[in-house]
């Protein structure tokens, strides 16, 4: 097992190596530069913005920038005054180090500080929304199978689909307004609340000084992102999950299994819902990248104060070591998570040596 | 020297003039409830105001910072003896080179040390060293070590401890707000911190002051959802002699429809409504009980017109200064050409249709409310005008049908340049940048009335970072929709506009290369009236404005009108057309649906 | 969807799907399709839509109405309003006319990003598999690479830097969704080389190419057209996602999802303004998952028939 851990994690590397080509790749072909962003304004002199572009090193060729971009130049001479002669060491450390360079927007501010003070909130509207539509979706699925054909399988299976065919930055406004306005002033009348929204509409903590309360006092500003981000992840589970368990139903074992007069409930349960749940490991790695990225419009509609609005707050202002940074911190969680629900297959199935 | 901030119409939040606070009440110190505002504009990027170019960060200084000389909240002009601001009182000199500014002995940072002429001089003295990375070093005339900075500021210095002597190179009306580009801050705290090496401020941006000035202090910040400031009940300014509210929250909202629909479930106290959504509250019955307030926003929307041919844009000057004469832009370098897109486009429909009426129509630069405004000024709607000046000026309707492109015959270009393009049609790019749906609806609504007079324009929205401003910078683009937001104090000077030497493709802001020796010459006149009299400098740019919307190196559309919202209940609520936030220290704020 | 229920499991072994005849398994999904109703009415729906899309402007005529004309005199019109049946947007253009050309962007993208990935996807897949060896390792180094970027993370990157046209979009979506593609066709192609029938067309002479594309990709045509669907349904949603955070196609051209984004501004006004291309956003997509759902059923082998 250790064996496979190891090996499991060496070819994550090249994986990581890929993920920084690709992204550095994407951010030169931007057209324009962030130096026209950042001079919009008369007072910035144009020797100012050659000075600027020269420090971004935009000048230099692809390979070389990469690679003061991935390992930095301190062990290099590099040419500060720009006369075309190299005169002091480089003073960037590379991300391999940990250096991403220096905020543009944020007046030079570390971009991995930035971001680590933004990925606990990411993780946990993450880890809220896997752990609702995993369960929802693996319980509906579950019954679904069960109850195959009747009602309940044709109500979930259509109210899944629907779930997932809605635009979620339309559902989480129209969530908004529902809990923050309509329902609110229809309960009203009937004595039932004060008219003021029944779930927060927006953001992670309530707005009062001292920091924010553990995770349980504010649970109620998770309902609503967790909701609408999971129905997706109910969606697909649900789905996958009675396809999966059909199959098993119908294989041979089962059918020995109830032959032998085991009592069907804890066929469904030792068996079929064992068996069932094993292939899906697989999905966990896809299942969580797919969060991640759609992290951007949730925390965006819900002000979710995570990595993706400041993605977003990035691109927008054209912060490229925040928008690398954002995006190579993102991928690193993706290969974890893919790491992890490798490892979890390889120790739930059986049929997996090492 | 005015800081720009293009599309944002946000007016600068000072808080101003001692009003009688007669009619005001509110129950006490910190009594006056939690005030929970919104902001769209992210993170602040530093809470050190000289190292800071962003509003969300000049948002949280100036609640934490005094400015050196006050602008008015009713006037948008310095006055002397204003809260939060130091200047009791200002003289020039003779020579109008020497500005004395006698500073207020009343007030004191809220640890107890007085604030003295040393808290701005620190302040000064960093910004001008060359070691931070502050956005104002332009002020000056050189940097510490003598390099050339481009500003009028020879010296600030301080002979005594409420006095602060300005030296400029030459007498100059403008260079006068210059002063106030620098913000003072406690000395005492920062040269402990940092003594000389200034550079030290770039390594921690996001410190968070200890010492402050105004009606809020203790800065708690949470990324990406809120900054809470506290009420500094030591604040002498204060409108009733102690500060109503308890806190000061604002929280940010990524998107303003979210922003707008929590204000209404009442979860802020006050908003800054977004244009698409004003209509609303001015009609919907719902809507009707939130107390709200609309003034003429300080900047204005205009429709640029290159003048230059964008296949070659040159500099306006040459290295030993001299004029360079520039290849006109085939269809928009005619006078004529620019005057009939005037006269095309029916303004009064677009502020109606698309702005919902809340924008005034202007033919300047300078704002309606504005004290050099020149009322006389406007561009007539006339299509039939517009298309006789059109055929006038060699571009004629060869179908008879004015729907399809007019054709050169013997305009201008044919005329000087190249006698080929006789017979091109009258095509023009016209864009915008993307992320303003109303700005996209004007575009479109521009591109259908040019193109009924014959016209043929293609309408885009091009991503702001990516293409607008390197095309606009660049000189490459023949038309375009864009705003101006105009700083305080409120000034008309042109220069930084219309001159030659700011004609520079690639970072200029004479993008449209447009310059008029007349114009020039009277806008340097009202630099430098004796005394910097208002009345004789307000003539001088009444006469500049007839000549911008003769010339029409922009076509001037509108001041659009910004609105303010508070829930139902707000007391004291008493904005002013430059301060939404004016008299926020005496606000009863009713308690906020808080979960 | 399920009136298979009670029939006599037919079930066959996985190392028999190889020999059937492919004849046979189309054969059987027709007739299975033929049967399931949600299915043909998802087929329909797309159907209708698709084509009401591409005959825009002959309706456009019918009503004498385009969806670029402005009116500002006749904005936010109900849906009903005389001469424009789905009423008018903010700058007072028909809705419905904005609408269909919407759909012709949107269907149009998705499905073109579709079949492009799906080819893109197809050729690197069979080329993988077929070869094997180095050539494998580096498409599937490339391809877990790109699968460790969050989709929509690169997605928006590459849209925020670019701000592509239409078409430029169909590139870029289909850039970004071809690996499931080829893992798929990968791993069939290993398997399935090593059959007999394969072994026996390259002993005659068979080219390499001529076995991928005649005797390899017609074999798993079925899975093919099962991720054809799911695509096209990610590349709806994505689409919309993308003018949200305002780095989608950009006006004047109308898609559903930039007409979708826009409309929130005036939700309170015109509330029919974010219904319609809400609703038919999301009902592309869920009569699309249907038709996946029912292909799938239609050529799994292992359903009952």
């Amino acid at each position: 097992m250790q064996k496979y851990i190891v090996r499991r994690v060496a070819q994550a590397l090249p994986t990581l190596l890929g993920i920084t080509l690709i992204v550095y790749s994407i951010m030169l072909l931007a057209p324009g530069d962030p130096v026209s962003l950042l001079a919009f304004d008369p007072t910035i002199r144009q020797d100012e913005r050659e000075r600027l572009a020269n420090q971004l090193g935009v000048n230099d060729p692809f390979l070389l920038q990469y690679l003061r971009w991935l390992i930095g130049d301190d062990w290099m001479m590099v040419d500060t005054n720009f006369d075309s002669e190299v005169d002091s060491w480089g003073d960037n450390y590379g991300i391999l180090r940990g250096d991403f360079g220096k905020s543009f927007k944020f007046r030079g501010s570390n971009p991995l500080t930035l971001i680590g003070e933004r990925l606990g909130a990411t993780i946990e509207l993450n880890i809220a929304v896997l752990l609702v539509g995993l369960s929802g979706g693996i319980s509906i699925g579950v019954l679904a199978a069960v109850y195959r054909g009747r009602f309940f399988d044709k109500f979930t299976r259509i109210f899944a689909v629907i779930g997932d065919s809605v635009p979620a930055f339309w559902l989480g406004l129209l969530a908004i307004v529902f809990f923050g306005l309509i329902l609110p002033r229809l309960l009203e009348p009937y004595g039932i609340g004060t008219g003021r929204p029944i779930l927060p509409m927006g953001g992670r903590c309530p707005p009062v000084r001292g920091g924010c309360p553990p995770l349980f006092e504010r649970i109620h500003y998770l309902i609503l992102p967790t909701l609408v981000s999971s129905l997706g992840v109910i969606a697909v589970w649900s789905r996958l999950m009675r396809a999966s368990m059909l199959e098993t139903i119908n294989s041979d074992y089962i059918r020995t299994a109830r032959a032998k007069g085991l009592s069907d409930r804890s066929v469904w349960v030792k068996h079929g819902l064992r068996n069932a749940i094993l292939p899906f490991t697989v999905f966990l790695g896809p299942t969580f990248v797919g969060l991640i990225g759609g992290s951007v419009i949730i925390e965006r509609i819900f002000t979710w104060p995570g990595v993706g609005l400041l993605l977003l707050d990035g691109l927008v202002s054209r912060d490229y070591p925040i928008i690398m940074a954002s995006v190579v911190i993102g991928s690193v969680l993706t290969v974890i998570g893919y790491l992890i629900s490798d490892i979890l297959y390889a120790l739930s199935d059986p049929r997996i040596r090492f | 020297m005015k800081r720009l901030l293009a599309f944002s119409l946000a007016v600068c939040l000072c808080v101003g003039a001692p009003l009688s606070a007669q009619d005001m009440e509110a129950p006490g110190p910190g009594l006056g409830g939690i005030v929970l505002d919104s902001s769209t504009a992210g993170d602040p990027a530093t809470f050190n105001p000289l190292i800071s170019s962003d509003r969300a960060s000049s948002n949280v200084h100036s609640w934490l910072y005094p400015a050196i000389i006050g602008v008015s909240p009713y006037t948008g002009l310095e006055e002397p003896n204003l809260a939060n601001a130091m200047a009791a009182g200002w003289e020039y000199d003779e020579t109008g080179t020497v500005l004395t500014v006698r500073l207020r002995d009343d007030i004191a940072w809220n640890d107890g040390t007085p604030i003295t002429s040393a808290d701005y001089i620190w302040s000064v003295n960093a910004v001008r060293s060359g070691q931070i990375d502050s956005p104002r070093a332009g002020i000056f005339e050189t940097m510490a070590d003598g390099t050339p900075a481009g500003g009028k500021i020879v010296s600030i210095e301080a002979p005594d401890d409420y006095t602060v002597v300005v030296t400029f190179s030459e007498a100059d009306c403008i260079s006068f707000s210059d002063v106030n580009d620098v913000t003072p801050v406690p000395a005492h705290v920062f040269s402990e911190l940092y003594g000389d090496e200034y550079a030290g401020m770039m390594e921690d941006p996001r410190r968070i002051p200890t010492v402050s000035f105004g009606a809020f202090k203790d800065v708690e910040f949470a990324a990406g959802e809120r900054i809470s400031l506290l009420a500094d009940q030591s604040y002498p300014d204060s409108l009733l002699g102690f500060v109503s509210p308890s806190e000061l929250v604002t929280l940010q909202v990524a998107d303003e429809n979210v922003a707008t629909e929590r204000f209404i479930g009442g979860e802020f106290s006050i908003l800054a409504v977004p244009a698409p959504r004003q209509a609303e509250f001015r009609t919907d019955e719902k809507l009707l009980e939130f107390p709200r307030y609309e003034f003429t926003g300080n900047g204005f929307s205009f429709f640029a017109m290159n003048h230059a041919n964008p296949d070659n844009p040159q500099p306006g000057l040459d290295e030993d200064g001299n004029l360079i004469p520039q290849e006109p832009h085939p269809v928009l370098g005619d006078i004529l050409v620019r005057q009939a897109i005037s006269h095309a486009v029916d303004m009064d429909a677009l502020i109606e249709g698309i702005r919902d009426d809340n924008g005034v129509k202007v033919a300047t630069h300078t704002i309606p409310t504005s004290w050099v405004y020149n009322p006389g000024l406007q561009f007539d709607y006339n299509p039939e005008l517009a298309m006789e000046k059109l055929t006038q000026a060699g571009w004629i309707d060869h179908d008879d049908d004015p729907a399809t492109a007019r054709i050169c015959q013997d305009c201008l270009f044919a005329r000087e340049v190249d006698a080929e393009f006789n017979g091109s049609e009258l095509t023009l790019d016209l864009h915008v940048a993307t992320g303003s749906e109303i700005r996209e609806q004007e575009g479109l609504f521009f591109q259908a009335e040019l193109n009924k007079v014959g016209f043929a324009a293609e309408f885009a929205a091009i991503d702001w970072s990516s293409a607008f401003i390197p095309e606009l910078l660049g000189q490459t683009f023949d038309m375009n929709i864009l705003a101006w937001g105009l700083g305080l104090p409120v000034d008309p000077d042109i220069s930084a506009f219309y001159y030659p030497e700011v004609d520079v493709p690639g970072s200029g802001f004479n993008f449209v290369s447009y310059y008029n020796a007349e114009l020039i010459e009277l806008n340097d006149q009202a630099r430098v009236v004796p005394g910097c009299d208002t009345e004789t400098r307000a003539e001088l740019y009444g006469r500049v404005q007839e000549i911008l919307s003769n010339d029409m190196p922009y076509f001037y559309m509108y001041v659009s009108e910004s609105m303010t919202a508070v829930l139902p209940g707000t007391e004291n609520w008493n904005p002013t057309p430059y301060s939404r936030t004016y008299s926020i220290d005496a606000w009863v704020s009713p308690a906020i649906a808080m979960q | 969807m399920e009136p298979l229920e009670r029939g006599v499991s037919l079930r066959m072994r996985k190392s028999d799907e190889g020999f059937r005849p492919s004849q046979s398994l189309w054969g059987r999904a027709m007739s299975r399709l033929r049967r399931d109703r949600p299915t043909l009415a998802a087929m329909f729906t797309i159907a209708l839509l698709a084509v009401l899309a591409a005959l825009a402007p002959l309706i456009g005529d019918l009503f004498g109405v385009d969806p670029y004309t402005q009116d500002l005199r006749k904005k936010y019109l109900e849906v009903g309003a005389p001469g424009h049946p789905l009423g008018t947007d903010e700058l007072g253009r028909d809705h419905l006319s904005r609408l269909l050309y919407g759909g012709q962007i949107s269907l149009g993208i998705a499905f073109a990003a579709a079949i492009l990935s799906l080819c893109i996807g197809v050729a690197v897949g069979a080329f993988a598999g077929f070869y094997g060896g180095l050539v494998d390792d580096f498409i599937l180094w490339f391809i877990t690479t790109l699968n460790s970027i969050p989709g929509l993370f690169l997605l928006i990157i590459i849209t925020a830097v670019l701000s592509p046209s239409p078409p430029a979009m169909v590139l870029v979506f289909a850039i970004i969704g071809w690996t499931g593609t080829t893992r798929l066709v990968r791993a069939e192609t290993y398997s399935l080389k090593q059959r007999e029938y394969v072994i026996a067309a390259r002993a005659m002479g068979a080219s390499n190419l001529r076995l991928m594309f005649i005797h390899i990709v017609p074999n798993i045509f079925s899975l093919l057209i099962i991720g054809l669907s799911q695509a096209m349904v990610g590349l709806i949603l994505a689409e919309s996602a993308l003018s949200f955070i305002g780095f989608g196609i950009q006006a004047p051209i109308p898609t559903w999802g930039n007409m979708l984004n826009n409309a929130l501004d005036y939700m309170r006004r015109a509330p029919h303004l974010m219904v319609l291309p809400g609703l038919l956003i999301s009902l592309t997509v869920f009569c699309i998952y249907l038709i996946g759902d029912g292909l799938r059923d239609a050529f799994d082998p292992k359903t009952a028939d």
